[in-house]
């Protein structure tokens, strides 16, 4: 079956980024890595956020060879720990909707801090499912541009177009 | 945790929202139904609190009042009423050398409100006896 | 503004001038996709193709610096073309022959050249904009205010709006929607060289009387004249007229056109006083810096663009030796033998605000208790506010009426030229705000925009110096010349360059022209020339620009280490 993901309405989206601030806040946590998951494009007459499709034969799952992405439920998940950073997923992602960023984490020998060193580290969408609320970005937007979609709707849609269709041929 | 209400101090929309207080530290912003924004916010309302908490990311928050006593010297902290002192001396001198009008003054169109500006004005005209008082309209 | 902000959404017509809400305003940006949704037209002439510009019905991408060219045409149109509420004009408004004698010089066709606009297109908008059911409403920014003819382009914008009838009923008129907070408050509060708090002028005797009283001083004790205005204070330093500044959380040397030459200017004063919650460029350089509370650590009232006053409180308690600023006032005036003294911010508003303003009488504390408000004129204690102003074309002038005012067009101060062939053009980043000393202190806001900031250009621009995208360039004008980041952006026009101005090391108020109109004293920050040029070796260029970043946040810092030092008295 299809999976869930965020969609943007570029016609609704007035640029202003709340979406990628709500995304930092919610990964501003110990552990995870601070960066948005989204990132607002403005080109052209195209103005709204690129994130994950969460796609059901996902390439950047299948590209991955450690399994730090994979398809779970209805969408694709991550597992920061076991990303090696080859950037795999990067180059596979169609949308330009995953990256890799460095995050400085803390070394440790026993005890001993040893200052802090970069690690390459996948970054995208998880669709907050740890969130209660849902999505953070759908909860930020100021225009109501985003929202989640899943086959249910994308049914309803295709349902409600071949209807139009239908309606323009007679 | 202690929920107040606030303007936002960015932009001029005037944005209501609760901040939100854990001893004593802003920890979060959450929209209320204010007459412009109806309970939405900009990332500028939706994580502008944090220089409140003095994260020291840019710059860090004054905390003691500071005086230069000669020129060239470095601040050095000194108690509110050395500060005081200092600075009414230095203006009286301005005032008496070079009258009213040698002396500026600026309200402030940011976060400090409108009774600030009130006070400043008055202070201006009414103590110092200048109109030299404006604010960053401008810029 | 003549109207309210919620209004917006339900005009006929919203023409964007040199404005764009999407990243100054977006809540207000979020009310024209409303007013689209419900109907409206959406008409935007700014040179940049601004997020709004994918919504317009019309999109009208006029050059940089020719505001009044435009607006002249534009006001021509709508009079020849018999766009004119002839009533309204005969009943409501003053000058207009004397008007129409300037504004007739001016064709769509003969200010082309000039603007850049086809005449069609420029015709269809002002068509559409007239005949608006059922009100139009002009909104503009800075890419009005902060051009050499900026009082000239708010004059003619608002007898456009007056010759057409779309002022004076709701929902209708000018938005000028202001940028900081409350820039509108500390206006209405008087903090102006020429007005009392509620626009009062200095100069009427009786007015003076009134405040004497209040102040129970003599009124010879007022000054007689207007005062000097804040863009002025390095001309004034230099000309020995100035000698003592008392800067109460302002950042001059990181808003103030050419910042370089100010700070010279500041170190002659006798006494540099800052008021400021954080160790700003400027308060490092001050003779005494007083620690007042943040926004959060106080309560009080702020005014919105569009004359709303509200109420915010107090989150969390002063931190350290902080007081209020008003506090603080108050203390230097009783030690100067002047006693001021407040018990809280509610007695300040009735006493120095409500009972010297009769437009705000009606705006009580009790009236904005939680997400209550009070937009002024609001005259008595039962009176509702006032989203619109001049109701039924009844101005706020002695006569009721609206003068028309015309200017002919100047070119900007600094056009480009050879040496220097880019127009540099200063404009906001979404994120931050004013001189960044708040928004550059939030963990996320700062995570998501950092130093050195972007220089927006048009791709041949790069293309033609070898920029690409996220190179470090040099950025140079006769002032200055400081390190940036390239943005192609295919939305920006070619042969400008459009930077946000918070920044310290891509700091753009270093390049900037200190020239001030004679009107308002705006300094001309939307147009200068400049020059740019791709650094050769940028792993140099990047550890350079971080290492003056940790250089300058290192001094604020060292310096601001001076408070934690023990007192010596």
């Amino acid at each position: 079956m299809g999976n869930t993901f965020v969609i943007a309405d570029p016609r609704k989206c007035v640029g202003c980024k709340a979406c990628m601030s709500a995304c930092l806040v919610k990964h501003f946590v110990p552990g995870d890595v601070p960066v948005a998951r989204l990132n607002v494009v403005q080109i052209g007459q195209y103005t709204a956020p690129i994130l994950c499709h969460h796609c059901s034969n996902a390439p950047c799952a299948a590209a991955c060879p450690t399994h730090a992405l994979y398809n779970e439920g209805d969408r694709v998940a991550v597992r920061l720990d076991r990303c090696i950073g080859c950037r795999s997923c990067v180059v596979a992602c169609p949308f330009g909707a995953v990256d890799v960023v460095d995050r400085y984490d803390t070394a440790h020998v026993g005890d001993l801090k040893i200052g802090t060193a970069p690690c390459a580290m996948v970054i995208k969408c998880d669709r907050c499912v740890d969130r209660p609320e849902g999505p953070a970005c759908i909860q930020a937007c100021t225009s109501h541009a985003l929202r989640l979609v899943n086959q249910d709707e994308i049914d309803a849609q295709r349902g409600r177009r071949s209807n139009d269709a239908a309606h323009e041929l007679v | 945790m202690e929920k107040h209400m606030v303007v936002c101090p960015y932009c001029g929309s005037g944005c209501k929202f609760n901040l939100l207080v854990e001893d004593d530290m802003v920890v979060g912003a959450e929209p209320l139904n204010g007459l412009t924004n109806q309970g939405e916010l900009c990332l500028k309302g939706y994580c502008g609190y944090d220089f409140i908490n003095d994260t020291k990311i840019l710059t860090p928050r004054l905390y003691h009042p500071m005086i230069r006593e000669h020129k060239g010297d470095p601040l050095k902290r000194v108690s509110w009423d050395t500060a005081l002192n200092f600075v009414v001396d230095k203006l009286n001198a301005v005032k008496e050398k070079y009258g009213p009008d040698a002396i500026m003054t600026t309200g402030s169109s940011r976060g400090t409100g409108n009774e600030s500006n009130l006070a400043m004005q008055r202070f201006a005209r009414a103590c110092l006896g200048t109109n030299n008082i404006d604010n960053c309209a401008r810029t | 503004m003549s109207c309210g902000v919620p209004g917006m959404e339900d005009a006929g017509c919203i023409f964007l001038f040199g404005y764009n809400p999407n990243t100054s305003h977006p809540i207000v940006a979020r009310r024209i996709v409303r007013a689209k949704e419900k109907g409206a037209k959406i008409i935007v002439a700014d040179p940049r193709f601004i997020e709004t510009s994918r919504i317009a019905d019309l999109y009208l991408p006029l050059k940089n610096g020719s505001n009044i060219a435009f607006l002249n045409a534009f006001a021509n149109v709508i009079v020849k073309d018999g766009l004119m509420d002839e009533e309204f004009v005969k009943e409501h408004v003053t000058g207009f022959d004397e008007w129409w004698k300037t504004i007739e010089k001016y064709t769509p066709e003969n200010t082309k050249e000039i603007t850049g606009i086809d005449p069609g297109l420029l015709r269809e908008a002002a068509h559409m904009y007239a005949t608006a059911e059922p009100s139009s409403i002009i909104g503009w920014g800075m890419g009005v205010c902060q051009h050499l003819q900026n009082v000239e382009a708010v004059h003619t914008c608002a007898a456009i709006a007056c010759i057409t009838h779309q002022i004076g009923k709701p929902n209708s008129g000018v938005a000028p929607v202001r940028g900081q907070n409350n820039v509108q408050g500390a206006c209405d509060m008087g903090a102006l060289p020429n007005f009392f708090p509620g626009y009062q002028s200095v100069t009427d005797e009786k007015i003076k009387e009134k405040f004497a009283q209040a102040w129970h001083i003599p009124v010879d004790k007022l000054s007689d004249h207007v005062g000097y205005k804040v863009s002025d204070i390095g001309h004034l330093i230099d000309d020995g007229k100035l000698h003592a500044f008392v800067n109460m959380g302002e950042d001059p040397l990181q808003t103030e056109p050419d910042t370089d030459h100010l700070t010279e200017q500041l170190a002659k004063l006798d006494i540099f006083i800052c008021l400021d919650i954080f160790m700003t460029q400027s308060c490092a350089v001050a003779d005494v810096v007083l620690p007042a509370t943040s926004w959060g650590e106080h309560e009080g009232v702020f005014t919105a663009c569009d004359r709303t006053f509200q109420y915010f409180s107090a989150a969390v308690p002063p931190k350290g030796e902080c007081k209020h600023d008003w506090q603080i006032i108050s203390e230097i005036s009783t030690r100067m033998g002047y006693p001021m003294h407040y018990e809280n911010t509610k007695q300040i508003w009735d006493e120095e605000c409500r009972a010297v303003w009769p437009a705000a009488y009606g705006a009580t504390y009790e009236k904005m208790a939680g997400v209550g408000y009070a937009q002024w004129p609001i005259p008595t204690l039962e009176h509702k506010g006032s989203p619109d102003l001049f109701l039924g074309g009844k101005f706020s002038t002695p006569d009721q009426k609206a003068k028309l005012i015309a200017h002919d067009f100047e070119y900007p101060s600094e056009m480009p030229d050879k040496e220097y062939p880019l127009i540099l053009c200063t404009v906001r980043e979404v994120g931050h705000y004013s001189c960044r000393s708040m928004t550059g202190n939030c963990k996320e806001l700062s995570r998501l925009a950092e130093e050195p900031g972007y220089a927006h250009i048009n791709p041949k621009d790069a293309a033609a110096r070898g920029i690409n995208k996220e190179d470090l360039i040099w950025a140079y004008s006769r002032r200055g010349k400081i390190i940036t980041r390239a943005f192609i952006d295919d939305r920006v026009n070619e042969g400008a360059v459009y930077m946000t101005y918070q920044w310290w090391i891509g700091k753009c108020n270093t390049l900037t022209l200190h020239h001030v109109d004679t009107r308002s004293h705006t300094p001309e920050d939307k147009f200068c020339a400049i020059q740019i040029e791709r650094i050769d070796d940028q792993v140099w260029a990047e550890q350079h620009a971080q290492e003056l970043y940790m250089k300058m946040k290192m001094r604020l810092s060292k310096v601001a280490s001076a408070q934690n030092e023990p007192m010596e008295d």
